[in-house]
């Protein structure tokens, strides 16, 4: 068993290898700043380019002239100069197409009258590699040890100006999932596992293949909300956006997250990964730095996030920081959220006239705060997060604890991960650690214990910007664990390995 | 019969000895971009500024809002891949080719913005730069065009003592 993954392993790292160099040696042709923009143009595009057409290094006529990026579309309107010179086509169209871009030309002016809209889709994916290795017998019994395979993110972005100063943002994830996934139900499938397989069943009959069967995944909207830029320093978003808080929910895409697993603080949700409101953003130089801040309002957490608020209670959060170019770039950050998470429901108060009226079910209040520090020095990187979580439940509306003991515990929860990685001059290799501390201030969420480290050890390759290899050993110890139980039997320790993209 | 031809000294020399080469290729191209003519920050004329800080071009050039002298700056980029695009990102952004690929990619990615506009001839920056107010780039200094200034960085022309640009 041992000479098999041993052989296994080997052949992933001959694979990765052999990837590697391939992608290497191509990476001129597929260096992201010559990827193919939704316009068709592909000449010498900047990633990223806010119309999703930037010009190309033998291009003319421009590739950004609207004209091109939007199919259909009026062709943009000739601009008279600022200094009152007739332009030839091809300057006119790029001062149309940028005074488009930075509304340039006052209201009414130059800039709306050229402006087209722009619509570029792009993401990210990944494909996991996982196996739990060196298991307690225990531990073989409650967890899969078998080498698995998976995609793990499909996300795209459909990222859009759709007037000036006006700008759509959509992040959809695709997920194979819930079908396989595990169920609620997993103690009553251990207890009649005949009866319930303790796994998500979402086939159905394909009427269209001879009523075959067809597994249905699921969709997860990350992001979906619009933004303003009142001012160079102000901008308005309004919808469903990622909590800002932090270094690793904002960074959040597998490509640019350093290793293949999240963080417990991350994972566990200290902050709500994503919220449903408005958020105020923007930065301001200070000196030779540059100060931002995040405030939100939101509908918080709650069984109906994105559509209602339940109470009438709305979340407030915030995030401040400080980068600065003092030592390579320092970004020093603070965030904070809180609001009450309510389920209320209704139940008929009067059977006579069958009138319904609302309870609350659970509510509590919780509050987050965290830290971040992220330094980038030449090839160094590392950046470190801490976070608090109070929740306070409503004595009226606590309820019962898990399976069905008691009632629900106030509780603090608290960790904090460290990471500290080396981008090598070779083959962009960055060896890295992951150090990573949770407190559930729950002795249930263990089974026996509530604190827990893990400590990873990794490597990084950037094969080109766009495509990244991982590959991790991560080792979790219990502490304090109640004898006999399962996390004192031993440490759970994982083997991931991640292919992420960029498109 | 590796092991018999090779050692591992045999190795450790191998290593040094190309580690030396690559360092004496990098000195090199690093030497040859020295030699080059120096860059100079360009603007049209009709904005009015006649000097910028290192950290405001940092600031345009990473697509962060930065208003001087109350216009917005708009920066242009030379394209990837160009000689001045490598030593401009190097000088102002600390950052290599490669880097700056990753770091609009990862840029992409949080939602955090877009590279600048990148512009293919110099005629046709000088054009952009003659006619867009608060539009800001850079070009060789042999090689100005008609219609734009030449500003200071941090008070240093170019080819001055401690001048921020290569």
């Amino acid at each position: 068993m041992k000479g098999a993954l041993t052989s296994f392993r080997v052949a992933v790292l001959a694979a990765s290898l052999s990837l590697a160099g391939a992608t290497t040696a191509s990476a001129q042709l597929t260096s992201p700043e010559t990827l193919p923009t939704p316009s068709g143009n592909d000449e010498g595009a900047d990633a990223g380019d806010p119309r999703g057409n930037a010009a190309g290094a033998a291009a003319p006529p421009p590739a950004s002239a609207p004209s091109d990026a939007t199919p259909g579309s009026p062709p943009a309107t000739p601009v008279t100069s600022t200094s009152g010179a007739e332009l030839d086509e091809e300057s006119a169209k790029y001062v149309a197409d940028l005074m488009a871009q930075t509304g340039g030309g006052g209201p009414g002016g130059a800039a709306k009258q050229a402006f087209s809209p722009s619509l570029k889709f792009y993401g990210f994916a990944d494909f996991m590699v996982q196996k739990y290795i060196l298991l307690s017998d225990p531990w073989k019994g409650a967890l899969n040890d078998n080498l698995s395979f998976g995609v793990s993110h499909i996300n795209l972005y459909a990222d859009a100006d759709i007037a000036p100063g006006w700008k759509s943002m959509i992040e959809v994830r695709f997920l194979f999932q819930p079908d396989g996934a595990t169920s609620g139900n997993i103690g009553h499938s251990t207890l009649d596992p005949l009866a319930t397989s303790g796994r998500t069943d979402s086939a159905t009959h394909d009427f269209y293949d001879s009523s075959r069967v067809v597994d249905l995944g699921g969709i997860a909207i990350a992001r979906a909300y619009v933004e303003y830029a009142l001012s160079p320093y102000l901008k308005v978003r309004a919808g469903h956006f990622l909590t800002p808080w932090g270094i690793w929910n904002v960074d959040h895409g597998s490509p640019v997250i350093i290793g293949p697993s999240k963080p417990y603080i991350v994972g566990e949700q200290f902050f709500p990964e994503s919220q449903t409101g408005f958020e105020l953003l923007g930065t301001a130089p200070v000196g030779d730095a540059t100060l931002g801040y995040h405030l939100t309002v939101s509908n918080g957490r709650g069984p109906a996030q994105v559509l209602e608020d339940l109470d009438g209670n709305k979340a407030l959060g915030g995030r401040l920081f400080l980068r600065g170019y003092w030592l390579g770039q320092i970004d020093i950050g603070a965030s904070a959220y809180g609001g009450t998470v309510t389920d209320r429901r209704q139940q008929v108060t009067d059977l006579a006239s069958q009138r319904v009226g609302w309870f609350d079910y659970s509510k509590y209040r919780e509050i987050s705060w965290a830290a971040d520090l992220r330094w980038l020095w030449k090839g160094l990187h590392f950046q470190s997060e801490a976070a608090l979580h109070d929740r306070a439940w409503d004595d009226n509306a606590r309820p019962p604890g898990q399976y069905n003991m008691g009632y629900q515990a106030d509780v603090r929860r608290l960790g904090m991960y460290s990471l500290v990685g080396y981008r090598l001059p070779w083959l962009n290799l960055m060896p890295y650690t992951l150090f990573s501390y949770y407190d559930a201030g729950l002795n249930v969420t263990f089974l026996g214990a509530h604190r827990i480290m893990a400590f990873a050890g990794g490597l990084n390759m950037r094969v080109t910007p766009t495509v990244v290899l991982k590959t991790e050993v991560q080792v979790g110890k219990f502490l304090g664990a109640v004898a006999g139980s399962l996390p004192a039997s031993g440490s759970v320790n994982i083997w991931s390995t991640q292919i992420a993209w960029a498109f | 019969m590796l092991r018999q031809h090779f050692t591992a000294k045999d190795l450790l020399t191998l290593l040094v000895a190309g580690l030396a080469v690559a360092g004496a290729l990098t000195g090199r191209a690093h030497r040859a971009d020295a030699a080059d003519v120096p860059l100079a920050v360009i603007v049209g004329e009709a904005t009015p500024l006649t000097d910028v800080s290192k950290s405001t071009l940092r600031r345009a050039f990473l697509s962060e809002p930065t208003v001087e002298a109350g216009v917005k700056l708009l920066p242009l980029n030379h394209n990837p891949g160009t000689s001045e695009r490598s030593r401009f990102d190097s000088a102002i952004l600390g950052l290599q080719p490669d880097d700056m690929s990753r770091f609009w990619i990862d840029q992409r990615i949080r939602g955090q913005g877009s590279p600048p506009r990148a512009i293919p001839s110099v005629p046709l920056l000088g054009k952009l730069l003659a006619h867009l107010p608060g539009a800001i780039s850079y070009v060789k200094a042999t090689e100005i065009p008609a219609g734009v200034k030449v500003l200071t960085v941090d008070g240093r022309k170019p080819g001055q003592p401690g001048y921020a640009l290569p």
